[in-house]
């Protein structure tokens, strides 16, 4: 190890041009960008009842939503086919930082401490993702067959493994 | 010539909790100005025209209605503000056979879907007179195409018959109207911005501007592009149906163990006389397959010369026989495990490779839709969305800043992502390639293991068989031999049938790309370039008569790869004062309508300013851009103007010409309050 640090060191000494470091971009996947991300956030709360979800829904919400794996978990548990032990809600840092986000831009509003209400604003946004027809479709398909209603007591249960 | 569309009368009403406003404003042939105050709705009519029409889209692909809010929201009656209960337009127009229509479009309503435009026959505003009623749907998916579409119905009435033409993604599609319209409409807000008025590109025809005026213009260049198009569909065609035959003749093959050597890949290759050679497998080598029918015949005819030995004489052979068998068998057994294992291997490789592509795909969408989403949010949550700025504490803040502060853009995610997909799919390629070779392996091993048990089967019968019993063995060996040849025989024929089937796909595939060599040239024919010189010679006319000063107009030239006027190869536009931009405008138009409706020109014989005059232009420029716009010398066409110049000045720059004025007194609103019939009474 030390060897190959001191040649490296004898390498960078013997030849006439100096190193230069670029820093390079990495990718982020496609879910942690911000247009993804509220737009989504927006759209969850659309469907909420008068535009609002408690926050440890729409943390289930934000989970299922994000990968095909889940997705498929969260359907079939809401079916009534569960597996305890392959369902693990992971609560996203990802999304606590999106709703501050939200709030600071004025989509949505904290209502209380546990629920977030969407504002006029966050509903024009959802309503111009949902318009679309070619965004977004993936996600769209999962909320459409979604229960109308998911009861804070389905979340509950889901979230206390029982 | 006569102008493909004439507007008859416009139709703008609306009904509130206080009352009617509404006005018909009626059309002439040449020349028609409305002339009014600012903010008197001059524009709110123009716009009208091309709401009624369905055209919207051509300003943008927002399906906001284009209309001022005293048509959407609310408007003053008698000084008293009320709100839109109902509301909308109607155009009545003529085609260049002289066919009236009245189309109808609600802007406000409860009951009418703003995407219906309901068509009468007849004129409806100036006649009162009307025949069947249709309903078409517009700014919906299909309006161009189906028979219910609106625009298909309008392209079919004003005698366009629009072209099918290449979009982004490869396919094709028809030139759309909203792309032809900006060479008829200037609209206020965007249209006196360039020389070249904004020609919708989401709707994702590739080159869009320069098929539309190839289109306006009838040049033939257009035509061969499309042929162009037309003969690349068909060579696809072909290669698709390259793809099966071959892919048969491999299969076909397949079930004979009859292997294809030097099969062409592709249709391109097309088939020598040394292609496609069936060879089989006879004892450990390969040969033609005529060759080894030849072979097993005189095999067998050795063998039937002779009669079946008894089991006793053959015995010695046949020993040597079974041992030779028996160790084949175990070492083709022991491939197979090997290949069955190999395979089994590359198939696990196959699903997680299919299972990252799935998410890489996924993730592509994301990215994908982000950067729409960004567009759509960008007024919602500019900060965050277009700005890339914290609403909170005004810091630069990045996508994904949560887990790296060094991100890539949309962009760049996209690209990386789809390389990243198709290093994948090769890779998946590679995997299936390689599967379906051991696959075959796999089966014709597995045929060979069951010749081989036959084979050690019937020895063994012979062996313990009474010593005067026929050789089961000899027996054996002479029927399998000539099922064979039968089998190799048929399948011999059959694959003649296929390798003529495939060389005559490849001679056609040929044929076309000679074609296409043929009109591979991009260069314009004879009459394009007189055709561009027409336009040219009239640009730098008008440019001249309206007074433009920027540079020398016989120094404005028409570009022959773009149509549009340039100066020394570049597009004019830097280098202009803001008046002398709005001249090449008017004489650019001017010139593509006289051209447009000369031999095989699609042009509609239509134009609409609204506030030519925006940037005060010379009085002169102005009065000689009206001059000809009622000069005799536009075949007939119509052309609108909205503007805002005093009455009496522009009474005096018309005298002489022939025009249809319509004036709003000072202070006059174009929506007048319409008192109901029984109040009247």
């Amino acid at each position: 190890m030390n060897s190959d640090i001191e040649s490296l060191i004898q390498f960078f000494d013997e030849i006439p041009a100096s190193p230069r470091f670029t820093r390079r971009a990495v990718n982020i996947p496609g879910d942690f960008r911000t247009a993804w991300r509220l737009s989504v956030l927006t759209m969850l709360l659309a469907r909420g009842r008068a535009n609002a979800l408690a926050i440890d829904h729409l943390h289930v919400l934000w989970w299922a939503i994000r990968t095909p794996k889940t997705r498929e978990l969260f359907l079939r548990w809401l079916q009534g086919d569960k597996g305890p032990d392959e369902l693990l809600v992971r609560f996203d840092p990802s999304l606590t930082v999106t709703v501050d986000l939200a709030i600071g831009e004025g989509l949505v509003a904290k209502e209380t401490s546990a629920n977030i209400r969407l504002t006029a604003a966050g509903e024009a946004l959802a309503a111009e993702a949902e318009s679309d027809e070619n965004v977004l479709r993936v996600e769209k398909t999962f909320l459409e067959s979604l229960p109308r209603r998911i009861t804070q007591r389905q979340i509950r249960k889901l979230l206390e493994w029982t | 010539m006569n102008p493909k569309i004439r507007l008859r009368a416009l139709n703008l009403h609306a009904e509130t909790h206080v009352g009617q406003v509404g006005r018909v404003i009626r059309f002439e042939d040449g020349l028609n100005l409305l002339r009014a105050d600012n903010t008197a709705g001059k524009s709110t009519a123009l716009q009208a025209i091309v709401y009624a029409l369905g055209l919207e889209g051509m300003l943008s692909p927002s399906q906001r209605i284009p209309l001022a809010h005293a048509m959407t929201d609310s408007v003053a009656i008698n000084g008293v503000e009320g709100r839109i209960i109902e509301s909308g337009v109607e155009l009545e127009l003529e085609n260049g056979s002289g066919e009236i229509i009245t189309v109808a479009r609600s802007v406000v309503s409860l009951k009418r879907d703003r995407h219906l435009i309901t068509v009468r026959d007849g004129g409806g505003l100036t006649q009162g007179q009307t025949g069947d009623v249709a309903d078409y749907f517009v700014r919906r998916k299909g309006a161009a195409q189906n028979l219910a579409g609106f625009h298909r119905f309008l392209a079919e009435f004003l005698g366009l018959d629009l072209p099918r033409v290449t979009r982004m993604d490869g396919t094709e599609g028809p030139l759309y109207l909203e792309t032809l319209f900006p060479y008829f409409f200037v609209e206020q807000k965007h249209g006196w911005s360039g020389i070249q008025a904004r020609i919708p590109t989401y709707l994702g025809i590739r080159d869009v501007g320069k098929r539309s005026a190839e289109f306006i213009l009838g040049l033939d260049v257009f035509e061969r592009t499309l042929q162009r198009q037309r003969i690349r569909s068909n060579m696809s065609e072909l290669e698709a149906e390259w793809r099966t035959a071959s892919s048969q003749l491999s299969e076909s093959a397949k079930i004979s163990r009859v292997v294809i050597e030097s099969l062409p890949v592709r249709v391109q290759q097309g088939v020598g006389d040394d292609d496609i050679r069936p060879v089989v497998a006879v004892g450990t080598h390969w040969h033609p397959i005529g060759v080894a029918v030849q072979a097993m015949q005189a095999e067998l005819s050795k063998l039937v010369s002779s009669p079946v030995p008894t089991a006793g004489a053959a015995a010695v052979g046949v020993e040597d026989d079974l041992v030779h068998l028996d160790h084949a068998l175990r070492s083709s057994l022991a491939v197979a495990v090997s290949l069955a294992e190999e395979r089994g291997e590359l198939e696990r490789y196959q699903s997680q490779v299919s299972l990252r592509l799935e998410a890489l795909r996924e993730d592509l969408q994301r990215h994908k839709d982000a950067q729409v989403l960004e567009r759509f949010g960008s007024e919602h949550a500019r900060a965050l969305l277009t700005d890339h700025i914290c609403p909170t504490c005004h810091q630069h803040l990045e996508d994904g800043a949560d887990i790296s502060s060094h991100a890539m853009t949309t962009e760049e995610s996209i690209d990386f992502i789809q390389k990243q997909i198709s290093t994948f799919e090769s890779m998946q390629n590679d995997h299936a390639r390689v599967i379906r070779a051991l696959a075959i392996r796999q089966e014709s091993l597995g045929i060979q293991v069951h010749d081989y048990r036959d084979g050690i089967r019937a020895a063994k019968e012979t062996l313990s068989a009474a010593n005067s019993a026929p050789s089961v063995a000899e027996i054996s060996r002479r029927l399998t031999l000539e099922n064979r040849i039968a089998e190799l025989e048929s399948r011999s024929t059959e694959l003649s049938v296929s390798r003529e089937n495939l060389r005559g796909i490849s001679e056609r595939w040929a044929e076309q790309r000679s074609l296409l060599a043929m009109v591979e040239r991009d260069d314009l024919s004879e009459s394009d370039v007189a055709k561009l010189a027409q336009v040219q010679s009239i640009l730098q006319q008008q440019l001249h008569e309206y007074g433009f000063e920027s540079l020398d107009p016989q120094d404005v030239e028409i570009d022959k790869t773009t149509y549009r006027p340039v100066h020394e190869g570049f597009d004019l536009g830097f280098d202009l004062s803001a008046s002398d931009m709005i001249r090449v405008i008017w004489a650019y138009l001017f010139s593509i309508l006289r051209v447009g409706q000369t031999d095989g020109g699609n042009h509609l014989g239509l134009l609409v300013f609204d506030e030519p005059r925006q940037q005060e232009t010379a009085h002169s420029s102005y009065s000689a851009l009206l001059a000809q716009a009622s000069s005799a010398g536009l075949g007939g066409a119509q052309v609108l103007f909205a503007t805002s110049e005093p009455l009496t000045s522009l009474e005096e720059m018309l005298q002489g010409h022939s025009y249809n004025l319509i004036s709003l007194a000072a202070g006059e609103k174009l929506l007048q309050p319409i008192v109901p019939l029984e109040e009247s009474l």
